[in-house]
């Protein structure tokens, strides 16, 4: 991070306002930056193990329903088996340490190289499996919020008045249930608890208060601007201009935020399933790793620490992407 | 209009959010599909049984009727009473609220007095190895799940080192009979201060990063902005530029990112909670959910949203408070 290019650049053109940069010119100004390198790296190693993972669980698990495709031996964590072993096999004895070290349960083997958890399923291989849970419902979670808040928080600012009111008192009671506890009422109301598609709507519908508080706020600045007064002026219907001119202005901070909520979404899904929520047996997941680890923490404790590195990695990636991204595309905010 | 008005007029706009906030709970609630009159009495119960419990818990009544006499009740300090552990949910909220205040509170003091001093070195310093560790500290804690924190302290901290207690949270104004190892009441203090280091460090860190980075942040743009260059050439020494002109405008935002942190703060104290098996809220609310309690996840979530409504106020009013340019509400 020494000599930052960001914070010079941020001095050079503190009062841009024009948040509308190329993605070239993006991507090239984020390649300048080391830290939100690493963060894109980071990003782009998760997801396409995450996409693998989504692939050979999900999808080949449900086309492996199908006559055509189970003749032709695909069937779910097919490309694991073929690999190496199924995520969900039990194989070794119960809680194998790292390669070289050794507990009370034997000694690591290379076939496992960071040990078993306390079914003898391999590690290592659950937790790339893990990352399929959590990239999938952070994104999907993120982008219904995203789009969610960002309608209701442009129709607020933009129409203001009672419409304003009404929306936003709305919003405030969203946002005055601590999101956790939200969730969990949530998912206790739909008798959902394992139910993954419900942890995402239910964590995409707690996302919407923020960002319906960030484009109002957006709104509100762009909505007096002259070049707004010019297209009313001009005949452009309201829709019109939300769409043409106020939208195009606030995508910078959506972005910028909606990578930082992917981060955030990540740590409530591993909270999430840390409590039992959303994942059920044999499926993994980080928090659900980490509610085993802790159960047998005492046993071995290399366990507990390959999930929570793996969230803390991950969730370090979106966040340094996003910090990255903020410099590019909102240059007031940055620094 | 003065502060005070201004935070009465917020107080009054709470109301109908709380109003909502009741409404969206005993919605909630009501729709939960599972009877819980079978989960208090086991399946295939008697109908006589069941018409009797029924008529204690007032279930056998008209959905508006007991939206009416939820509200009624409320205004009265009465949540109804607890399936589960069947006696006021009102009484076991007072029980556990205070550990979980208690770990609430700590988790955010050691969070404002580490991070502010880490956002001003870190600002002050900028690009040197002290920013650069802060910097990285703050990154890690931002991205460090709070429950697997709790996790390696208590694994390093209570387990590996022993040095303190791997459970549980001691009130200090506790009796010293009913504490292990406390024979007075210096004693409790001692053993609740032992109780709290991990659970508070746990909760705190996210805490404490947050705001360390959004200090830094903002100090960095009021430290470059025209009227601290403008102090700097006057020969306002640096310290002078900081303490008089810097710090006090750069907190604003800070503020609205510690209020913010609260819901982060709640939700961290169930998992906190959980690892820590600490009978606070958090568990209760947890119970609740298991054992689809509806009284009891109605009256938790409700005061765990008012606390946070508070807060926000709170928050609003220290932030008008602090920014002179705010002129309390414009009119309409």
């Amino acid at each position: 991070m020494a000599g930052n290019p960001r914070a010079e650049r941020a001095e050079a053109a503190p009062g841009s306002d024009s948040p509308r940069v190329g993605w070239r010119a993006t991507l090239a100004t984020l390649g300048r930056d080391r830290s939100a390198l690493a963060g894109l790296v980071v990003v782009a190693t998760v997801l396409a193990v995450a996409t693998v993972a989504f692939v050979d669980a999900v999808v080949f698990g449900f086309l492996g329903e199908f006559g055509f495709f189970a003749s032709l031996g695909v069937e779910q964590y097919w490309l694991a088996k073929t690999v190496w072993i199924s995520p969900t096999a039990e194989v070794a004895p119960e809680l194998l340490p790292p390669v070289g070290l050794e507990n009370a349960f034997g000694q690591g083997r290379l076939a496992h190289p960071l040990g078993t958890d306390d079914r003898g399923r391999d590690v290592l291989l659950r937790l790339l499996y893990g990352s399929r849970v959590a990239v999938q419902v952070a994104l999907v979670a993120t982008l219904v919020g995203a789009v969610g808040g960002s309608a209701v928080g442009a129709v607020a600012g933009y129409y203001g008045g009672w419409v304003d009111d009404a929306l936003m008192r709305g919003v405030e009671v969203l946002y005055a249930i601590p999101f956790l506890i939200l969730v969990l009422a949530l998912l206790a109301v739909l008798q959902a608890r394992d139910s993954l598609l419900v942890v995402t709507a239910t964590v995409g519908v707690v996302n919407v208060p923020e960002f319906a508080r960030l484009i109002r706020s957006r709104v509100l600045a762009v909505r007096e601007a002259t070049y707004v007064e010019a297209a009313r002026a001009a005949g452009r219907s309201h829709l019109g201009v939300v769409w043409h001119h106020v939208v195009p202005n606030s995508l910078g901070p959506v972005v910028v935020q909606g990578t930082v909520r992917v981060g955030t979404a990540i740590l409530v899904i591993a909270a999430l399933s840390f409590l039992g929520f959303g994942v059920s047996e044999p499926t993994p997941s980080w928090g659900a790793m980490l509610a085993t680890a802790r159960d047998v923490m005492l046993q071995n404790l290399w366990f507990s620490l390959w999930p929570g590195l793996a969230i803390l990695v991950t969730v370090v990636g979106f966040t340094l992407l996003g910090d990255g991204l903020r410099d590019t595309l909102d240059p007031r905010r940055s620094q | 209009m003065g502060l005070t008005r201004y935070a009465i007029r917020r107080l009054l706009q709470a109301v109908p959010v709380v109003l909502g906030l009741l409404t969206v709970t005993f919605v909630l609630a009501n729709a939960i599909p599972g009877n819980p009159v079978e989960v208090m009495l086991g399946p295939s119960p008697s109908l006589e049984e069941v018409a009797r419990i029924e008529a204690r818990y007032g279930l056998d009544r008209p959905l508006a009727e007991r939206y009416v006499n939820y509200l009624a009740g409320v205004l009265r300090g009465d949540l109804g009473t607890s399936l589960y552990f069947e006696v006021p949910v009102a009484r076991k909220i007072a029980e556990r609220l205070p550990k979980t205040l208690l770990l609430v509170v700590a988790s955010y003091a050691f969070a404002l007095l580490t991070a502010i001093p880490l956002g001003i070195v870190s600002a002050t310093r900028r690009n040197t190895a002290t920013d650069h560790v802060a910097r990285v500290v703050s990154l890690l804690g931002v991205s460090t799940p709070s429950f697997w924190i709790a996790l390696l302290l208590v694994l390093i901290f209570a387990h590996g080192l022993g040095w303190f207690p791997a459970t549980d949270l001691v009130l200090p104004w506790a009796d010293p009979a009913t504490v292990d190892g406390a024979a007075t009441s210096l004693g409790v203090l001692g053993q609740s201060a032992r109780h709290l280091v991990l659970p508070t460090v746990a909760l705190g860190t996210l805490q404490m990063a947050s705001i360390a980075r959004i200090e830094r942040a903002e100090l960095l743009s009021a430290l470059s902005a025209d009227y601290v260059t403008h102090a700097r050439a006057y020969g306002v020494s640096e310290r002078r530029v900081l303490t008089r002109h810097a710090f006090r405008n750069a907190q604003l935002p800070v503020i609205t990112v510690i209020g913010l942190q609260l819901s982060s703060a709640v939700a961290g104290a169930v998992l906190i909670e959980v690892v820590f098996a600490i009978n606070g809220m958090g568990t209760l609310v947890l119970t609740g959910i298991y054992n689809l309690d509806y009284p009891l996840i109605l009256g938790t979530t409700v005061v765990f949203g008012t606390v946070f409504v508070l807060g926000t106020i709170l928050t609003d009013v220290a932030y008008a408070w602090l920014d002179p340019r705010i002129t309390y509400g414009e009119a309409g």
